[in-house]
């Protein structure tokens, strides 16, 4: 599995907001799509992120039936880098902090 | 007739000719299409390389960040995936970074089709009507899922 080539200097943090905005998590946010087959959407999350069987079953159901799951969250970095290569495998994902 | 070989390191595609060009031509399409129009608004380009934000200021953000490298990864999985084809008479090794190479492919293209097609969860569950002038390309859209998942069950080492 590739990683994407996302520079680690960058220096562009805002620096007016404030701390508890700052620190909130940003949440990576897969999206249900009408093509993708249920088996390779619970494939592509064991695989990306490590998740057991069973978990990565209850999140690609969850996208199946409620539109859309969580399915990691971290700082802006690993957020952003957790987006890319889920768009590497083709999965329809966006970051949000709600 | 496809066929999935596993192997001690990963796993086999076997392809008849036609088979292979089959997936060598959508190839080239899909190529064309991300290589002369990455800009458009076309739904298939949209699709294939989402935003990752809906605020405008942090998707321009977030695409400074990643430049062209999205589109880059894709194309050249597409010119990889071609090359093995033609290299090896359709008899594949997937393993490695061929396996990520080889998944990306086979849905940008399912997904490339199935936008085009405009499919919903009800059209892509249903038998595929004969008289349907769509027919033939959802009965591609189906053949390469079926590939996948014969090539994540041989391949996908979980």
């Amino acid at each position: 599995v590739s990683h994407p080539t996302i520079s680690p200097e960058r220096t562009d943090v805002p620096t007016s907001d404030e701390d508890t905005e700052r620190d909130r998590p940003w949440l990576v946010v897969v999206h249900n799509d009408p093509v993708n087959l249920m088996s390779y959407v619970t494939w592509v999350l064991q695989t990306l992120f490590g998740y057991p069987r069973p978990q990565a079953e209850k999140l690609m159901m969850d996208v199946h039936t409620k539109g859309r799951a969580i399915v990691s969250s971290g700082p802006r970095e690993k957020a952003e880098s957790d987006c890319y290569r889920l768009h590497t495998y083709g999965l329809w994902a966006t970051l949000t902090k709600d | 007739m496809v066929e999935f070989v596993r192997t001690r390191t990963g796993g086999r595609l076997i392809l008849d000719d036609a088979e292979s060009d089959l997936i060598m031509r959508v190839a080239g399409e899909l190529r064309s299409l991300l290589t002369t129009t990455p800009n458009t608004d076309d739904p298939v380009v949209e699709r294939l390389l989402p935003d990752a934000f809906e605020d405008r200021i942090e998707q321009a953000k977030y695409q400074d960040l990643i430049g062209d490298d999205l589109v880059t990864f894709k194309i050249e999985a597409l010119d990889a995936v071609s090359e093995s084809l033609s290299e090896t008479g359709s008899d594949v090794e997937i393993e490695g970074e061929a396996l990520h190479r080889w998944l990306s492919v086979l849905t940008d293209m399912r997904l490339a089709i199935g936008t085009r097609l405009q499919v919903d969860e009800e059209m892509m569950g249903a038998e595929i009507d004969p008289e349907d002038p769509n027919g033939p390309s959802l009965a591609v859209l189906h053949w390469l899922g079926w590939i996948q998942e014969g090539i994540i069950r041989t391949c996908g080492g979980l």
